[in-house]
C-alpha cells in the first residue's frame, strides 16, 4: 500500500470518525417538530371539539 | 452479468406497466374531485378506478417490483445465482394469471370494492382468486430467495448474511406473517361467499383479518424500499453505510412489531373490545422507533459522503450530496415526505385522535406520503440505477429522469398536505359526490380539493415522465456495457457483532409470539359471540 494512499485513508478516517453532528441536529429538530405537531393538534384540535358522545 | 437478469426484468416491466395504468387512473379522480367535466364520468367509473387505482399501485407494482428487485438484490450480494430457476418463472406467471384476472374483474366493472375489498361489498369470484394466485406467486418468489439463502449459508458457513439480504429475508418474513390472515379472510370466506356457496359473510371477522395482513403489507413496500436506503443509496451518494448493526437492528425490529398492530386500522369498529385496541396503538407506537432509527443511520451516511468529499461543517455536506443524480435525489426526497408522513401515521395510530380523521380525506393524504413516495419515489429512483445495468443500455431521456423526482415530490405536497387539512376539516374519504348533496360544511373544503387536484395533474406527468424514460431506456437506450451493481460498505465492518440479529428463526418464534397474543383473545371472543352475518352487495 502506497504513504500516499495511507495518508488520504487516514484523512477521510479523520473526517468521517466523530460524531454525525449534522444529521444529530436535523434528527433531533425533527423529533422535536414530530412532538410538538402532535401536541398542537392534541390540545388545540381534539380537545377543543369535545367528546364524540356529548 | 445478472445470471437473474430476465426473471428480474419480467417483474420490474409489469410492475411499471401497472404503475403506468394506475396513474391514469388517479388523474381521472383527481380531475373528478375537482368537479371537472370529463368525458364518462360518473359514480360507476370513479369508484371503478379508485378500485383499479389503489389495487394496480399498491398490490400490483410493489409486488412484481419487490420480486424482481429480489433476485437481483439477493444474485449480487450472495455472488451465486438464483436456485430454482423453473419454480421463480411458475410463480412469476401464476402472479401474472392473478393479476390478469383481478385487473379483468375490475375494469369489467364487476369488482369495484376498492382495494381493501370490504364485505359486504361483493366483487366476481375471479377478483378474489386472481389476489389469491397473485398471493401464490409471491409465495414462490419468497421460496426461491429463501432457498438460495439456505444454500449460500451451507457453501459459507459462519460468513455473515450480507445486509441487503438480511433486509430481504426480513421482507420476506413480514409477509408469510401477514398473508397468513388474508389468506384466511379470502379462501375461507370470500371465495366460497362469491360463488354461492355460503350465503352470508361475517364483515367483522373479514375486516379483523384483512387488517392482520393490510398492516404489515406496509411494511413489505416498505422494507425494500429500506434496503435501497441503506445499501444503496449511501453509495450512489459517494459514502458508506453509518452502522450496519443499526441497519439488522431495524429489519429485526420491523419483523417483531409489523403485524400485532391492525387494530389501530379499526378504532371505529365494533366488535373488538377497547382493550385489544389499545394494545395494538402501543405495538403501533414501538414501530416508529425503527424508523426514527433509519432516519438517523441512513442521513448519517449521507453526512458521511458528504465528508469525503471534504465539508467540515453542521449543513454544507448536504451541499455535496448529487442532487442532480435521479436515483439519490428520489431517495432523499422520499425520506423527506416519509418524515412528514411518519407524523401522519402517530395521529392515525393515537388511540383517541384517530376518531378526529378517520375515514377522512387525511388518509389517502397520509399514505399518498409513505407508500405513495417513500416506497414509489424509492423504487423509481432505484429503477433509474437499475434498468440500464439489467438491459445493458445508457438511461434514455436522462433529463426527464432528473426532473421527475422534483415534479413528483411538488405534486405530492400540494395532493397530501391539501388532504390532510380537508381531511382535518372533516372532509370523507372515497366519495364520488363533490358537492356532498348541497352540505354547507363542504364549502370549506373546495379551494383543498382544487388544490389536491392541481397535485394530481402534476404526479400524473410525473409519472409519465418516468414511464417514458423507462420505456425509451427498454426500446431504444444506447447499447453500452453499464457499471457493476455496487452496494455500500459500511463504515466499520460488523465482524461477529451483534450475530443475534443473523438468527432469523428467533425472530420469527418472537413475532409468532407477539401475534398469538395480539390476536387470538379477540378472535376467540368474536368467534363465541353471536354473529348475524351479511349478504352481499354490488352497488353497480
Amino acid at each position: 500500500m502506497s504513504d500516499e494512499h495511507l495518508e488520504t485513508s487516514s484523512e477521510q478516517s479523520s473526517r468521517v470518525g466523530g460524531h454525525p453532528k449534522g444529521t444529530l441536529a436535523i434528527v433531533g429538530v425533527y423529533g422535536l417538530l414530530f412532538a410538538l405537531g402532535w401536541l398542537i393538534l392534541y390540545f388545540f384540535v381534539f380537545v377543543p371539539r369535545g367528546a364524540l358522545t356529548q | 452479468m445478472i445470471e437473474s437478469r430476465r426473471l428480474a426484468l419480467a417483474n420490474i416491466w409489469v410492475a411499471i406497466s401497472a404503475f403506468g395504468v394506475a396513474a391514469a387512473m388517479a388523474l381521472m379522480q383527481a380531475l373528478s374531485r375537482a368537479d371537472l367535466d370529463l368525458p364518462w364520468r360518473s359514480e360507476r367509473m370513479y369508484y371503478l378506478s379508485v378500485t383499479a387505482h389503489g389495487v394496480l399501485m399498491a398490490i400490483v407494482f410493489t409486488t412484481f417490483f419487490i420480486m424482481g428487485l429480489g433476485y437481483v438484490v439477493t444474485e449480487k450480494s450472495l455472488r451465486r445465482p438464483i436456485t430454482m430457476k423453473k419454480i421463480a418463472w411458475g410463480s412469476f406467471w401464476v402472479a401474472m394469471i392473478g393479476t390478469l384476472m383481478v385487473a379483468w374483474a375490475i375494469l369489467w366493472g364487476k369488482a369495484s370494492v376498492l382495494y381493501t375489498f370490504y364485505p359486504p361489498l361483493k366483487a366476481h369470484p375471479l377478483f378474489y382468486i386472481g389476489a389469491a394466485l397473485l398471493v401464490i406467486g409471491s409465495w414462490g418468489w419468497c421460496w426461491v430467495i429463501v432457498d438460495t439463502y439456505l444454500r449460500w449459508k451451507r457453501e459459507n458457513a459462519g460468513a455473515r448474511t450480507p445486509l441487503p439480504v438480511h433486509g430481504y429475508l426480513a421482507t420476506i418474513i413480514v409477509w408469510i406473517l401477514a398473508t397468513i390472515g388474508v389468506a384466511a379472510e379470502v379462501l375461507l370466506m370470500l371465495i366460497p361467499w362469491s360463488m354461492g356457496i355460503t350465503e352470508k359473510v361475517d364483515p367483522i371477522m373479514a375486516r379483523i383479518l384483512f387488517w392482520w395482513f393490510g398492516h404489515p403489507l406496509v411494511y413489505f413496500w416498505l422494507l425494500p424500499a429500506y434496503v435501497v436506503w441503506y445499501t444503496m443509496a449511501p453509495k450512489v451518494a459517494g459514502g458508506k453505510l453509518f452502522s450496519d448493526p443499526l441497519a439488522r437492528l431495524v429489519f429485526v425490529l420491523f419483523i417483531l412489531l409489523s403485524t400485532p398492530v391492525g387494530f389501530h386500522h379499526q378504532f371505529m369498529d365494533p366488535g373488538v373490545e377497547a382493550g385489544w385496541k389499545l394494545f395494538h396503538t402501543f405495538n403501533t407506537m414501538w414501530i416508529l422507533f425503527p424508523s426514527f432509527i433509519t432516519a438517523f443511520t441512513v442521513i448519517a451516511s449521507f453526512e458521511v459522503a458528504g465528508r469525503l468529499k471534504g465539508a467540515t461543517g453542521w449543513f454544507d455536506w448536504l451541499e455535496e450530496l448529487p442532487w442532480g443524480n435521479p436515483t439519490f435525489s428520489s431517495v432523499a426526497l422520499a425520506m423527506i415526505m416519509f418524515a412528514v408522513g411518519g407524523f401522519g401515521g402517530a395521529i392515525n395510530a393515537s388511540f383517541g385522535m384517530n376518531a378526529m380523521i378517520h375515514n377522512t380525506a387525511w388518509v389517502q393524504g397520509h399514505f399518498h406520503m409513505t407508500v405513495g413516495t417513500a416506497v414509489a419515489l424509492t423504487f423509481m429512483g432505484i429503477s433509474y440505477y437499475l434498468l440500464p445495468k439489467l438491459l445493458g443500455r445508457e438511461l434514455e431521456l436522462s433529463l426527464l429522469a432528473r426532473i421527475q423526482p422534483y415534479l413528483w415530490f411538488a405534486g405530492m405536497l400540494l395532493f397530501a398536505v391539501a388532504n390532510h387539512l380537508t381531511g382535518l376539516a372533516g372532509m370523507p374519504r372515497r366519495i364520488y359526490q363533490f358537492e356532498y348533496a348541497g352540505s354547507q360544511i363542504a364549502d370549506q373544503w373546495i379551494s383543498g380539493t382544487g388544490i389536491s387536484a392541481l397535485g394530481g395533474v402534476l404526479l400524473f406527468v410525473s409519472a409519465a415522465c418516468f414511464v417514458a424514460v423507462m420505456f425509451a431506456t427498454g426500446l431504444a437506450g444506447k447499447k453500452q456495457e453499464q457499471p457493476a451493481i455496487e452496494f455500500a460498505e459500511p463504515l466499520e465492518e460488523p465482524g461477529d457483532k451483534v450475530r443475534i440479529l443473523d438468527r432469523m428463526g428467533l425472530w420469527v418464534a418472537l413475532a409468532a409470539v407477539l401475534i398469538v397474543a395480539a390476536y387470538a383473545v379477540p378472535i376467540i371472543q368474536h368467534l363465541s359471540a353471536e354473529t348475524f352475518g351479511s349478504r352481499g352487495f354490488s352497488p353497480f
